[in-house]
């Protein structure tokens, strides 16, 4: 049994910083790391594995060059195999273009059982790459999943996530499956896997030899356009209360009070 | 525009954009409805006085289940039939499901989680959280069909768009279900609503153990508030209810007041308190980022401040 999990390359948002504006974010020089909602994903297909035979866990991610070394992560984890889309024009793409990339690579890998994602990436949290892969492959979709087994070589059995309900589904086999934070907790790999996880094999695709043009993930097949993205305005008082901490408290009371906030 | 079709498995959600859409019909065209699945045809009754001029009907059996691939191809057809270019769907989790396979069938642009949305010169604009939170990237989608699923509570209908709709049986050409449901259970039936709460207290990984919860619900109490928490707390030690976690995958808060404590206010917590009037953080980290977001900051031991303040609370209460 073949499992595809797509794993997104984000920059590190905890180091995320803003120009002198408060509100313009800075991107570059950030480093770029495994988007960490799809490692729930991978900790899955892991799993999959450890339980039984026969299955083998590719890690599918497209972007710049760094993924080369980004993806490693997830091969400590325990994939058995990358596989990469890099291209320069990737960097221009939508969600959209992504999801053209992702399907085409399942494709070119092809026999894939199962395709895992996470419920959204670090950065974007759009949602769409499972819908949208899934229905690029004319494939079903279950989101937003907290349980899964596979029930048979061809067939799995999830538990959904809504808001008010938990669904139990069932569906055969290929499928796209996104998973939500808490259908596990991602193991750490070991620094010995992290040593030998750049022996592991890579196989990598141009967007050329994946039979994708540039002008279907960018440029005019474009289907948003950005007006700005900025950090909300936030007017917060930031005042840090003094003193020892009776007269921290009193201080609090009375400012509480002053705003109207209390009961 | 020629039109707007409007569609989600909550009827209330559909009424809100329906009567939203209606105010703009000047820009955004006649509004439709779908009404799709089990009892249908009763439940279009409810829409024909929101906004709707025609309020299309499918009761078709495979659509019950509300499998994504079947529901999409569902409203792609009716969306020709009503001659709408803009589809709105409501951002649950289903419907953020739903709209990103359906934009992928329409080969369309999708917003599958408005913050915002308005109409600046004639042009859908919306807003969404990028950056894990950090950011609000207002948009417009280019594609000639736009599809966009709205976060609950973002746009309110004034009613005055009202006419009396027309309900239409839609004919529809629908594959099998490929998904089929086993069962549906309902979560156990929430206790709290926090979404909608005046005063919270919310507390992070600073909680050392689940005994010391007693310390936080004791000033919640007097506060007259609820306890929320950081995601760590529900989804990963089990020591609160999900349906109280705050976050990008949790609720979105706009108190009047909220006391984060041992809160470190990563991003991914932060964006659900956005909204709150007045936030106060309590942090041995004087450097933990939460303060920045804050109205006002005391470093110091929650252990040590959260009785205290519990205590000069009781006493004004008292007083």
């Amino acid at each position: 049994m073949k499992i595809v999990v797509c794993m997104k390359q984000v920059v590190d948002l905890a180091q995320l910083r803003f120009k002198s504006d408060g509100r313009t974010p800075v991107l570059e020089g950030l480093p770029m790391i495994l988007s960490a909602f799809e490692k729930h994903a991978l900790e899955e297909a892991v799993r999959i594995k450890e339980a039984q035979a026969d299955v083998h866990v590719i890690a599918l991610s497209a972007g710049s060059t760094k993924l080369k070394e980004t993806i490693k992560e997830a091969l400590a984890i325990g994939a058995d195999e990358a596989a990469l889309v890099i291209d320069p024009a990737i960097k221009d793409t939508d969600v959209s273009g992504s999801s053209r990339l992702l399907a085409g690579a399942i494709e070119a890998i092809g026999e894939v059982d199962l395709v895992l994602t996470g419920e959204g990436s670090d950065d974007e949290y759009s949602g769409q790459i499972p819908s949208r892969v899934a229905a690029r492959l004319g494939w079903p979709q279950i989101t937003t999943v907290r349980e899964l087994a596979l029930a048979g070589e061809k067939r799995l059995r999830a538990v959904r996530d809504m808001e008010n309900s938990l669904e139990v589904v069932e569906c055969d086999l290929p499928a796209v499956v996104s998973v939500t934070s808490e259908l596990n907790t991602p193991r750490l790999p070991p620094l010995t896997a992290i040593l030998k996880a750049g022996r592991k094999p890579t196989q990598e695709w141009t967007l050329t030899e994946l039979g994708i043009n540039a002008d279907e993930i960018g440029g005019k097949a474009i289907q948003i356009e950005v007006l700005s993205n900025l950090a909300p305005e936030q007017e917060r008082k930031n005042e840090m209360l003094e003193g020892t901490l009776e007269e921290q408290i009193d201080a609090l009371l009375r400012a509480l009070e002053h705003e109207g906030v209390l009961a | 525009m020629s039109g707007v079709l409007v569609y989600s498995e909550n009827d209330s959600h559909v009424q809100t954009l329906a009567s939203w859409s209606a105010d703009h019909a000047d820009t955004l065209g006649p509004v439709s409805v779908a009404v799709l699945g089990k009892d249908a045809g009763n439940r279009a009754e409810q829409h024909r006085g929101s906004g709707a001029s025609r309020v299309f009907v499918n009761e078709a059996p495979g659509l019950e289940g509300l499998a994504e691939d079947v529901v999409s191809s569902a409203l792609a057809q009716i969306a020709k039939q009503a001659d709408a270019d803009l589809i709105l769907l409501s951002a649950t989790r289903r419907g953020r499901s739903l709209a990103s396979r359906l934009a992928q069938e329409l080969d369309s642009g999708c917003v599958s989680e408005a913050i915002e949305v308005g109409i600046e010169d004639g042009r859908l604009i919306t807003g969404r959280y990028a950056l894990g939170g950090n950011t609000v990237s207002r948009e417009v989608i280019l594609t000639p069909l736009k599809v966009v699923a709205v976060t609950p509570g973002t746009v309110e209908g004034s009613g005055s768009g009202a006419v009396e709709g027309e309900i239409i049986s839609a004919e529809l050409s629908l594959p099998e279900p490929r998904m089929m449901i086993v069962e549906r259970n309902p979560k156990p039936a929430s206790t709290v609503n926090i979404a909608e709460s005046d005063r919270l207290v919310c507390v992070g990984r600073g909680l050392a153990q689940q005994e010391d919860l007693k310390l936080i619900e004791d000033l919640a109490a007097e506060l007259a508030g609820e306890v929320a928490c950081t995601r760590p707390l529900s989804s990963e030690y089990g020591w609160v209810s999900e349906e109280r976690m705050i976050g990008i995958s949790g609720e979105k808060c706009n108190p009047q007041l909220i006391l984060s404590l041992g809160v470190s206010g990563q991003v991914q917590h932060t964006v659900g308190i956005m909204g709150a009037k007045t936030i106060v953080a309590v942090n041995s980290d004087p450097n933990a980022p939460i303060f920045k977001l804050a109205d006002y900051g005391i470093v110091g031991d929650l252990y040590e401040v959260v009785p205290a303040l519990a205590d000069a609370l009781k006493q004004r209460g008292a007083n």
